[in-house]
């Protein structure tokens, strides 16, 4: 922060000089062992950054908290995109779905947050370290709260899976991945001094939207979509739910004429409903004798 | 007419009134606040209309080892009645001429017909034109979109961020709200565990 940038730029006093001194050492010594000794100044790891700012940024490395943060910018960018549907009983739902999913996946300890955008687009959306979401065009097209919990379960397993961490790994990816995806605004403005109006905001908010553009437009690998669709309707199947309520989903997706505009980019970023359904084809033997509920009646009501 | 008589009609029909306009403010009141919260599917889906996409067997029962029925060629329209399981019941009566078949198939032998373009959509086609397509659509705009150029119109929204967090519910919370609806965590084997 202050010290840090006297650093840089300034010995105005003795005293100062001796603490630059002083700051330079720690700092060069944590340069040498940065991955061990986490050299933090507020909640910026000045260790990781430097390393990352040197090193091309290894998606292996990222720890929870870094993944956590890096979700929530990007689910910054997407309720910049279309904000919240203002209902707060629809949201309230929706994370009561999602949260009893969540805790029956394999990361149930991650701060799980769901939400629906306001949007007529068919689609859903997650963001690593528990953020999902589902826009009001979707859920319009649902009958119970099973085929909800379908939505929710694929995007869980996005999560569970780090799916969009396996993304930016790509080697098309790589160059856009740098410290500002991993850090909050609030750090990054407190460390480079900085306001919403600045050139250092406006840096963060770049990279930040950069990133969230390209992992949302390009979508994730078709691989993965399909290993969410394989986990999901499982996950679904264990929590209590009527399993097959998810290709009740992939049938009323593939039923909306194809060129219908709310369906463009669930398109462009998701395998054909008649692809993924026959990929499902061979799990569904599995499921057979689940008699999960569809809970109709909870689902309309809590959508009046 | 006698006064007294004109005067007891005013205190039947006065308050009459003030309880019809009261009750009509509160019904449109009411209207409107359903307008702005309501998510309900416009349309009744119950029946749908179905193509099988082989030729499959019209079981009496939904298994494999159940009697069967008859059978149905590909591509045949058929009415999805109901689900139970893996399984579909359907009949052919699409039209009063032809006979009257009706069965269990799997579901995974059915796909929905397309249906027409939503409302707000342009271009409506006959209403059951093409059973379902792989092909990938070309057209990218819509009402309150979230699209490929609508994101790359997107500024981080922080305050949005903020709200959401608030709607988050504990583990307690959602287990509850599993009770209330009497799901059982099942144990079927979850690959990833």
């Amino acid at each position: 922060m202050k010290y840090f940038n006297r650093l840089t730029y300034s010995n105005t006093t003795n005293h100062t000089a001796s603490y630059a001194i002083f700051l330079a050492v720690v700092l060069s010594c944590s340069l040498l062992a940065c991955k061990s000794t986490g050299f933090k100044i507020g909640n910026l790891d000045v260790g990781k950054l430097v390393e990352q700012g040197v090193n091309v940024f290894n998606a292996n490395n990222i720890d929870e908290e870094q993944e956590i943060q890096f979700g929530e910018n990007m689910s910054a960018v997407l309720l910049g995109t279309r904000p919240l549907y203002e209902n707060k009983d629809i949201n309230l739902y929706v994370n009561k779905v999602g949260m009893w999913l969540a805790a029956n996946s394999s990361r149930p300890h991650l701060p799980w947050q769901f939400g629906v955008i306001n949007s007529t687009a068919i689609n859903a959306f997650a963001a690593p370290g528990g953020f999902v979401f589902i826009t009001s065009g979707m859920l319009m097209q649902l009958e119970n709260e099973s085929q909800l919990a379908a939505v929710l379960a694929h995007e869980i397993a996005h999560i569970t899976q780090k799916h969009h961490l396996n993304a930016i790994k790509d080697d098309a990816n790589r160059s856009a991945v740098t410290e500002s995806l991993f850090i909050s605004a609030q750090a990054y403005q407190d460390n480079t001094e900085s306001s919403n109006e600045d050139k250092g905001y406006r840096i963060w908010a770049k990279k930040v939207t950069g990133m969230a553009q390209d992992l949302y437009s390009k979508g994730l690998d078709r691989d993965d979509e399909f290993q969410a669709d394989q986990y999901g309707i499982r996950l679904l199947a264990k929590s209590g739910y009527d399993a097959f309520a998810y290709i009740d989903n992939l049938q009323i997706i593939a039923s909306i004429a194809a060129d219908d505009s709310a369906l463009a980019l669930l398109y462009k970023t998701h395998p054909t409903p008649s692809q993924r359904l026959e990929a499902l084809a061979n799990q569904l033997d599995k499921l057979a004798m689940n008699d999960g509920l569809l809970l109709t009646k909870r689902f309309k009501q809590e959508m009046n | 007419m006698p006064r007294y008589v004109n005067y007891c009609l005013s205190i039947i029909v006065t308050p009459l009134f003030i309880t019809t306009v009261l009750l009509f403010t509160l019904v449109s009141v009411n209207v409107s606040f359903a307008f702005t919260a309501n998510l309900t599917p416009q349309q009744s889906k119950s029946v749908r209309l179905g193509q099988v996409i082989k030729k499959v067997n019209l079981l009496k029962q939904p298994n494999y080892q159940s009697d069967i029925t008859g059978s149905i060629a590909a591509k045949e329209k058929v009415k999805i009645q109901t689900r139970k399981s893996a399984w579909y019941f359907i009949s052919t009566a699409t039209s009063p001429q032809t006979s009257d078949l009706s069965g269990w198939v799997n579901m995974l032998n059915v796909r929905f017909v397309a249906a027409a373009k939503r409302e707000g959509e342009l271009g409506v086609e006959s209403l059951f034109s093409s059973v379902t397509n792989d092909s990938l659509p070309t057209v990218s705009t819509g009402v309150r979109g979230f699209d490929v150029d609508d994101l790359k119109k997107a500024k981080a929204n922080l305050k949005q961020v903020a709200l959401l967090n608030t709607y988050a519910v504990s583990a307690g919370a959602a287990a509850r709200f599993a009770k209330q609806g009497k799901l059982k965590v099942s144990h079927i084997k979850v690959k990833e565990d």
